[in-house]
């Protein structure tokens, strides 16, 4: 088990919201949960969507029209896409190329609409939090994050994999977010840092690494 | 100046998404980012030493003494630099770049500011590129290209620990990615190449050392190098064609000119592929790079080259009668750097 820390850029919600995110130790949720708003959460029916087909979907075909629903998937997906950041190996020149969590998820944050990509920019939030991943693909638990930019884990490709994804699934607990800033894009081509919330009920990754003290 | 409407119309691409690039890379590369930082929060839910008192602070809320005792206590502590020098270096001057491209583009003020700002990066991390940037948008040449261009026929890629020190003393402006890593890397040789060429001055003086470059492997070799991955061996020849046209050659116009030709076909193609993809395309996000900054550098130095030895300079018009459009973005902005449009 790999304990990854990881940037998730989100839009510009009240700060109340976000604060609301921090300390109700639900945390992150997933849209599927989210769209059930003010209704119970199925988690059976979420849980029964961890599927490989379920995470393709999400990775590569987040708006695809769902038959059965007639809904856009990202609509329904019990899957959270955060990013790590990735290098991407670009071997017929020879060339690493380094992509920052913090960039990629700042980027997704401040879009206004991702439909309209010359609509502009808008203030967002970046969260960082960690995720347990594992070494192995293991789509249907969903307590670990899969590593959709490990190559190694020979899923199909991805033309994200530079956005260095690590897909939760159902929510990332209030307890496993550090941190939340909200970024605001000020004229003159800068972006200035307006809140910077610390979540003091965080639970450091410290208990989960395979150390013990003696007795 | 922005692309003429025909390469946009090839690139079917919203200058405003180009402009929304453009916009977000410049805010990022000079960000700062909040102290404390991540690893300073890190390091303090750690210790257990943020986690009495209310269960959500703003540490940018200057009125709450919770969080000025937390900015205090982070400050306190010995800090490391979350990354490696190196690294945000390289992020800095790879944003720089890819911003320069699209305030180019777009004709927006600052392409040029920018990319001397990622060629001064590229300098201190002791890349070539750096200094190809800078001489293809000031035509001056970088004090390294001498050496370097020298170091690059007398240094084998295999040097002794032993060696080391006197390397040290020949070489001492060697910047954050040690000449060992750079010399090695065919696109930085042709980077050295290229910059050194379009220095009449450093030509003259080295002119052995240019003559036995027909000889380097590099000559012949099918290492592919650039956006385009093509041949070292097609750089190299353009690289020697541009030593040709500094000294006057006329001679050397025409095979520069096939050069550029081949180089911008193998680019136009990669557009043109990359424009299948029309979800990252539409974003400006394709994987290809819109302008082959080894290429366009090219243009821009054996544009002034041409110029400056009173030979027939490269037109657009010329360009347009052999290429599709697609394959003249670069060449285009090429022009742009050379003119200083």
């Amino acid at each position: 088990m790999i304990i990854q820390w990881c940037c998730k850029g989100i839009r510009d919600l009240p700060e109340r919201d976000v604060r609301q995110m921090l300390m109700n130790r639900v945390g992150l949720r997933c849209r599927y949960w989210i769209g059930c708003d003010p209704n119970p959460f199925p988690v059976a029916d979420a849980m029964e969507g961890l599927t490989e087909q379920g995470l393709d979907l999400h990775v590569n075909h987040y708006d695809y029209q769902d038959p059965a629903t007639g809904r856009p998937y990202y609509e329904t997906t019990p899957f959270i896409s955060l990013s790590a950041g990735c290098v991407d190996r670009n071997t017929t020149v020879h060339t690493n190329k380094t992509y920052r969590a913090f960039q990629t998820a700042l980027d997704f944050a401040t879009i206004i609409d991702h439909s309209q990509p010359a609509a502009g920019r808008r203030p967002g939030w970046v969260l960082v939090c960690y995720v347990l991943v594992s070494v192995n693909p293991a789509v249907s638990i969903p307590s670990v994050a899969e590593e959709i930019r490990e190559l190694n884990h020979n899923r199909a490709y991805s033309q994200w994999y530079w956005q260095g994804e690590i897909t939760a699934k159902i929510n990332v607990p209030s307890a496993q977010i550090l941190s939340a800033a909200r970024w605001e894009p000020r004229p003159a081509n800068t972006y200035v840092a307006t809140n910077l919330l610390l979540n003091r009920r965080f639970v450091h990754p410290a208990a989960l690494l395979d150390e013990r003290n003696m007795l | 100046m922005s692309l003429p409407d025909e390469l946009w119309q090839a690139l079917n691409l919203d200058p405003a998404v180009v402009a929304d690039r453009a916009s977000f890379l410049a805010a990022y590369a000079g960000l700062e980012e909040p102290r404390p930082n991540v690893g300073d929060l890190i390091e303090l839910a750690a210790s257990g030493q943020a986690s009495d008192g209310k269960p959500v602070v703003d540490l940018l809320d200057d009125d709450d003494h919770e969080a000025r005792a937390i900015r205090e206590r982070a400050g306190s502590r010995d800090r490391g630099e979350p990354m490696a020098p190196w690294a945000r270096t390289g992020e800095l001057a790879s944003t720089w770049s890819e911003c320069a491209v699209a305030r180019l583009m777009i004709g927006a003020a600052g392409g040029q500011d920018a990319l001397l700002r990622a060629a001064r990066m590229y300098q201190t991390l002791g890349l070539p590129f750096g200094s190809l940037l800078y001489a293809a948008v000031t035509g001056a040449s970088a004090r390294t290209a001498a050496w370097q261009l020298a170091a690059l026929v007398a240094d084998r890629p295999q040097r002794t620990v032993a060696d080391q020190e006197q390397f040290q003393d020949r070489y001492p402006e060697e910047g954050l990615i040690g000449w060992q890593h750079v010399s090695g890397a065919p696109t930085q040789q042709i980077s050295i190449l290229l910059t050194a060429a379009a220095d009449p001055e450093v030509i003259e003086q080295n002119a052995q050392v240019i003559a036995d470059l027909q000889y380097a492997p590099q000559a012949s070799g099918i290492t592919p190098v650039g956006t385009t991955a093509q041949p070292i061996a097609l750089w190299w020849a353009a690289g020697l064609g541009l030593a040709a046209l500094s000294r006057g050659d006329g001679d050397a116009r025409a095979g520069v000119l096939d050069q550029i030709t081949e180089l911008a076909q193998a680019h136009g193609r990669q557009l043109r592929y990359a424009q299948l993809d029309t979800y990252h395309w539409r974003r400006a996000q394709a994987q290809v790079d819109l302008v082959d900054l080894h290429l366009a550098g090219l243009v821009a130095l054996t544009d002034r080259a041409l110029r400056n030895s009173r030979l027939e300079a490269w037109s657009e018009d010329e360009f347009q009668a052999i290429l599709p459009p697609l394959a003249r973005v670069s060449l285009n902005l090429g022009l742009e750097l050379s003119r200083g449009q």
